[in-house]
Parts: C-alpha cells; structure tokens; sequence
C-alpha cells in the first residue's frame, strides 16, 4: 500500500505541493488530477523517487521510501509524461538497458520483450530507431519497459498522450486487469473521460493542494454533477472557459 | 491559396534562415551541451590562427638575414614560407569543415520545421550555403589576415619579395582563394556524395575527412621542412611533376600576385580556375536538387542496420559478462558511442592524433633510411601502444559527455551500482581502445616476424592496455554518457606538458624497453610480472578509493583529467 501522509515540496521557496496526502491500496486505480501547474508532476515524481518531499513521509507498506529508495524503486513501474528516450536506441535495445538495470535474467528479458513488442504491434519495427517511433509508439516502449519486471506499484503520468481510439481501448483493459492482478496504481491524466472509467478513487489538485479525494461516485454524489468533468470544473477550474475560448478564437479575425 | 509571391518576402525568408543556418553550423561543431557556440567560435579560430601566427612572427627575425643570401636560396625559402601557410590554411579548412559536416547541409529535422512554412527548399538550401560560405569565409580570414599582415611586413625587408601593400594582397588572395577552393570542393563532394549514395554514408566520410586532415596537420609541422627544399629545388629546375599539387597552383598565384612573376605558364590561372569552378559547382549542386533532396530526406526510412561494432560488442558481452545490469550498460554505452555524432567527431580527433604521432615515428625513419622491418624496432612496437594511449584517453573523455541528458532517468530510477558502472565502462575501454590495436599489430607483427614475438608483445600490450584503462578509471563513478558534463576548460591549455610526457613514456619508452626485453626469456617475464604487479596495486586501490562511492548524473568537475579535447575545441 503507498501512503502519502502530508508532504510538502518547495522549490526554491515556492511551493509544488502542500500539505498532499493520498493512500493507494492494492488493486485500486487512484487517479491524479489538476490543471496545469497545480502540482501534479511534482507528485508523480515525489512518487517514484525522483523528488525528494521537502515535509512529510511517503510510506510504501509502511515503509519510508526514502529510507530504502533502491528496493522500493524496484517495485515501481514509471510511464512519464514526457516520452524521453534515448532515441537513437531501438525498441529493443532500450527496453534490454531497462530490464538489464532491473537485473532480469537476459532470456526471461528477451521473452518479455518479444512479447511485448508483438503485443503492442510494434514488432516489425523493433530495430527501427526509436528517433524514428511516433508519439504513440514511444509512448508504448515506455508502457512495455514500465510492465517488464511485473511491479507491484505502476505510475501512469499521461499514458494516453498519442495513442490511437484502439490503443487507449486496450489500455483501458490493461488498467483495469492490472488492478485485478492486484497492483497498486497510480494514474495521472488531463483526460477526464478516461479517468472516471478507469479509476475507482479521484484525487483532484490545485495550485499545490488537494480540493478533492474520494471515490468518483461519491465525488459527483458530493457535487451533484453529472460526470467527473463538472466535478473537476466546479472545483478546478477558476477561468470563464467560454470567453477565454471566444476571446482566442477571435484574436486574429479581421 | 495564393503562393508567397510578395516582393522582398523571399529575400526576408533567405535572410532569416541564413542567420538561424550560422548558428546551427557553429552548434555542430561544438561537443558538450550547453556550450556556447560563439565563444566556441572565437577558441577554434584562436587556435587555428596560432600556428601561421608564430610562423609569421618568426619570419620577422629570419628575413632580415637573407639580404645578404644568394638569390636562388632566397627564392627557394620565401616559396617554402608561401607554401606552408598556403597547405596549413587548406588543411585547417579541410578540418573545419569536417566538423561542420551535419550542419552544411539542410537535414530531415530542418525540412521538418521549415517544411510546413510557405518557405521553397531553394531558399532553405540556399540560406545553408550562404551561411557556409559566410562562416567559411570568416574562418578564412580570421586565420590569415593576421599571419597576412606579419609576414607581409617580414618580407617586404628583402627587394626579392615585392613591396608591402602587393605581398599583403598576394598573401590573402592566394590564401583564402586556396581556404575557398577546400572549402567549395568538399561542399561539392558533400553533395554529390548525398545524392549519390545517401546521408548516412556522406555523414561517416566526415570522421574520415576529420581524421586525415589531423594526421596531415600534424604531418606538415614534422615532415614539411625537410620536403620543402627537394621541392623547391624541382620548381627552380623547371621540373612539372609538382604542378598536379593544388597548394602549388595557388602558391604560383603568390608568386604572380607579390613579384609579376610566373612560377610555371598557366599555374596561376589554374588556382584562380579551379577555385570558381568549385564555388560554381557548389552552388548548383546545393540548389539544383534541392527539391528532391527534401523529398528524399522526408521520405527516407530510418536506419535499421546494426553495425559491426554493435554485432561485435554483443558477441563478446554474451560470452564475457554475466551480470544483467553490466550486460545493459555495456550495450547502452555501445550504442550511445556508435550513434552519437558528437563522439564520432570527438574520437576522430584522437584517432587522428593517434595516428599522426604513429606515423611520425615511422616516416622519420622512413625518410633516414632506417626503417627495417625485418626485425621489432621501438618505431614499429610503439603503434599498438600510442594507439591505445589516444584511444583509451579518447573513449575516457568520451564517456563523460552524455548524449541524452533528459533521457537518462531510467537509469536514475533505477540506481545502478559503481561496480556495475566502472565494469561496464572498463569493458568499452578495453573492447575498443585495446583489443583492435593489439589484434591488428599482432596480426602485422606474426606477419613481419614470429608468432612468437607477437603473443609475447600481445600478452604485455594487453598488460598496458588494462593498466591505462584502470588509471584512466580511477576516478570513474558514473554511467557512460549518461552524466551531465562541465568542462574544465584549463584542462588541455594548461596540463598539455602532462600528456607529451605520459605519451612519450606509455607509447615509445615503453616500446624501447619490450625491444629491450624481447631480447630474453627472463626480461619477458620480468617485464610483464612487473606491469601485473602495477596492475593488481592499481586495482586494489581503486575498489577501496570506491567503497561507499554512489553513482554520480550531476557532474561538476572531474577529477581526472584526460586530453579533453571536447573542451578544448570549446
């Protein structure tokens, strides 16, 4: 179970987060959500051992992470938001140098591979560079090296970012099926559509504090909204997104 | 849709994409991340006008005693002056445009950016040669015009040479025409190259380009002075078999310039001919295709090959390396070293060092009449060891800088080991900067001599090999180009005394005492128990100093200092 128990992180004396805190209990799908700016990066990252927090304690089954990083980062798997990769690797050879870090034996490693790759129909161009992968492609290695080493917590930042209608359908089942399996995840997502079918808890951020954490049912009994994208608009959202959007549309016009 | 017809707006675009192409060509060129391109500029053109410079200055003290000098000497030492500052500039050029090779040219990524834009690829091609040609010209100018100006002041002392104003203007005519001709004829070979055979292999001819042009250089400091009178004595003889050489079509255009003198009918003419025949056949073959080169570029499927290195590493990982995360970071650094066109450009430039104090050697003996090889000689055991001492310190360098620095967070979240790190980087080292000198000169040596004499030279090589890869790892906590990189720029200015003296001793004393040793039995084993010894001291020292060591990716300063010549080149 992945406990956040009041973390702040500053910056530089301004403030990423404060005060955060969440539970992720196993074969649940807690999602994170918030505009931009509101702190979420710097969660996703505290969470996997990127970020250090500033206050407060994440305990990953009662243990602080920091405490024994390396053993605790074993058990993670991380798709980030940015698909940085090195791209001049292909398919292959990037997900080895994960799985090698990870310390898996070299046949089990090129089984898995091989498996994923085919079932993420990349396999025809698994000696492609990986310069050469599309945003969805990329962000298919990045899944496929998160899931290699089976981990017990899984952290999704944006999974969804360039995959295709059928791609996000599959990932949607892979989620779910995931959470059954009995990992613990993590998933933060702009779409709101996706995260109300996929996750069973909502934590919604803004600017560095928690405005919402409960189950999405209960939030949109909560808020008497039809669905989580008035849930998070009422609590949110502060801009009038109608004029700003005539306002942009009109910017240009003659 | 109406096309971009509005009058100067063609003329904006060229000017625009011109001034975006200087700075492109400038990054290119430069090797760590972050460097600042103009200021790499100024240190590149700082070190290349150096050499000219001191020659000029050198000139100012000579010239005066040549007044009393018998005319046909005079003539032979002033055409031998013209001459090397006519070959330096040409192979100066000749280097940087090697290493600006990638940028000379629009690529895939420009065309993917300016593509879009109601910009035509002639225009993009176009702003690209200009700002070639435009930095080119710089750089030409930078490195002659002082040089120029020197030795044009030296001359003037002697009637023989021309008056002041006509030596300046025959001086940097006949040296920028000769920076110009380099410059538009390796432009064309670019281009022709691309459109005949490709990018990737036009890309791999610049390390090439880059390596000979060093060995070159270095070459004309060693052996032009002693050339450059059989040359000079042929020339005054009327002779012609030196008329093919392009430095001399432009130092007979010297000649007509400074004194109204022809060297040799139509030599001055075929500088002057040759030079506008390479800019003319540059420019059109830049901007002719330029079309087809864009959608060549755009439509080009991406490089699938693995090559031999990457098929050799993998073999010999399989075999030598048991480790999961050794076996990843090997690999990872393989690939990272192979792809990466920074590093290629980098170790370029210690190959070329490398085989430049090789050949030095050699072709000194060479040129004395003493070179046997029918026996090992210091010269001919010196070329695995000199060549390992600039690979080894190349390859070091090398995996300080990173490639990817944003991409590297796998391997922060996944922690590898020190152990693990320095095993991996010790295993590039010695897969590429020991085993393929000592394979090839043993191969030469059982050739020439024994395969006796050359295991025995293998088994210390390798001995020498592992005790400069363990030295040169003293201080090794991070993984191969992974870690950030702050240059220490005073490392190369300052410590290059160290590196003579360490290259003198590790590659040709070194090779004195195995001729030394190769006499008897108990030498031989002498001499390698002795570098086991050293061996085995170095290594127990380095896993203590590494105890309780952590895995370093935000570098700031080294503690070990290598030639660094990314820095230098800074």
């Amino acid at each position: 179970m992945l406990e956040v128990d009041d973390v702040t992180k500053t910056y530089h004396g301004l403030i990423g987060v404060r005060g955060l805190s969440l539970c992720a209990r196993p074969g649940r799908v807690v999602g994170l959500l918030g505009p931009n700016g509101s702190g979420k990066s710097t969660t996703v990252k505290m969470l996997v051992g990127l970020l250090r927090p500033s206050l407060g304690v994440i305990r990953w089954n009662g243990v602080d992470i920091q405490r024994g990083l390396r053993e605790y980062q074993a058990r993670v798997g991380y798709v980030p938001e940015e698909p940085r990769l090195y791209s001049y690797l292909t398919a292959v050879e990037y997900l080895e140098l994960v799985g090698g870090l990870r310390g898996m034996p070299h046949a089990l490693l090129s089984r898995r591979i091989t498996t994923y790759l085919e079932l993420f129909g990349l396999d025809t161009d698994r000696y492609l560079h990986l310069s050469a992968f599309s945003k969805g492609m990329r962000q298919k290695v990045l899944m496929a090296a998160a899931l290699l080493n089976d981990p017990e917590l899984v952290i999704f930042d944006e999974p969804c970012s360039g995959l295709d209608v059928a791609s996000i359908l599959i990932h949607r089942r892979m989620v779910s099926t995931l959470a059954a399996r009995g990992k613990t995840i993590i998933y933060s997502s702009h779409e709101l559509d996706l995260v109300e079918k996929v996750c069973d808890d909502v934590v919604i951020l803004r600017k560095g504090h928690v405005v919402a954490n409960n189950s999405v049912a209960r939030l949109r009994e909560l808020a008497q909204a039809a669905s989580l994208e008035d849930v998070f608009a009422s609590l949110a959202v502060d801009d009038d997104v109608d004029r700003l959007g005539d306002a942009l549309a009109n910017v240009s016009a003659p | 849709m109406s096309a971009p017809s509005e009058p100067g707006l063609e003329r904006r675009q060229f000017a625009l994409l011109a001034r975006d192409s200087v700075q492109q060509l400038l990054s290119s060129a430069t090797m760590a991340r972050d460097t600042d391109p103009a200021q790499f500029a100024l240190w590149a053109t700082a070190l290349a006008l150096t050499p000219p410079f001191l020659v000029a200055v050198r000139k100012i003290i000579d010239y005066p005693f040549l007044l009393r000098a018998a005319p046909a000497y005079v003539e032979r030492v002033i055409l031998a002056d013209r001459l090397f500052f006519i070959l330096y500039v040409m192979l100066a050029t000749a280097l940087v445009t090697a290493l600006l090779w990638d940028a000379l040219s629009p690529t895939r990524h420009d065309h993917e950016v300016v593509g879009v834009l109601p910009v035509r690829p002639r225009t993009l091609a176009a702003a690209r040669l200009a700002a070639a040609m435009s930095v080119g010209l710089g750089f030409g100018l930078a490195i002659n015009l002082p040089s120029g100006l020197l030795y044009s002041a030296a001359s003037a002392v002697h009637p023989m040479v021309g008056g002041f104003p006509r030596v300046v203007i025959a001086h940097l005519g006949s040296t920028m025409l000769a920076c110009a001709f380099v410059f538009c004829s390796l432009l064309t070979l670019r281009a022709l190259l691309t459109s005949i055979v490709g990018d990737a292999i036009a890309g791999r001819l610049a390390v090439l380009l880059q390596i000979a042009t060093f060995v070159l250089l270095v070459q004309v400091f060693f052996f032009l002075p002693g050339l450059l009178p059989e040359l000079m004595k042929d020339v005054q003889a009327g002779g012609r078999s030196y008329a093919e050489l392009p430095p001399m079509w432009f130092a007979a255009l010297f000649m007509q310039l400074a004194e109204g003198q022809a060297m040799a009918p139509g030599l001055a003419a075929r500088a002057v001919g040759a030079t506008a025949l390479s800019i003319v056949t540059a420019i059109v073959l830049t901007l002719v295709p330029a079309r087809l080169m864009r959608r060549r570029s755009l439509e080009r499927r991406a490089d699938t090959s693995t090559g031999p290195v990457q098929v050799a590493g993998r073999a010999l990982v399989a075999r030598v390396v048991r480790g999961a995360e050794v076996r990843a970071l090997y690999l990872f650094a393989l690939a990272s070293l192979v792809r990466s066109r920074r590093h290629a450009v980098q170790l370029g430039t210690y190959a070329g060092l490398a085989v430049a104090a090789a050949l030095a050697g050699l072709a000194a003996q060479s040129v004395r009449g003493s070179l046997d090889l029918t026996r090992p000689q210091p010269s001919l055991l010196a070329l695995p060891l000199v060549a390992m001492f600039f690979g080894l310190l190349g390859l070091r360098s090398a995996c300080a800088i990173p490639v990817d620095v944003d991409a590297n967070w796998p391997l922060r979240l996944h922690h590898p080991t020190v152990r693990s790190t320095v095993t991996a980087t010790r295993l590039l080292l010695l897969s590429l900067g020991v085993l393929p000198p000592i394979l090839l000169a043993s191969a030469a040596y059982a050739w020439l001599w024994s395969a006796q004499d050359a295991g025995v030279i293998a088994v210390w090589n390798v001995t020498a090999g592992c005790l400069l890869a363990e030295l040169l790892l003293a201080s090794w906590h991070k993984v191969p180009f992974a870690t950030t990189h702050e240059p220490d720029v005073d490392s190369l200015r300052t410590r290059w005394p160290w590196f003579v003296v360490a290259l003198a001793v590790y590659g040709f004393q070194l090779a004195v005492v195995q001729v030394w040793a190769l006499g008897s039995i108990t030498r031989a084993a002498g001499l390698e128990a002795t570098g086991l010894v050293c061996l085995a001291v170095l290594v127990i020292r380095n896993r203590r100093r590494r105890r309780g060591a952590a895995v370093t990716f935000d570098e700031t300063v080294e503690t070990f200092e290598t030639l660094r010549l990314s820095p230098a080149l800074d």
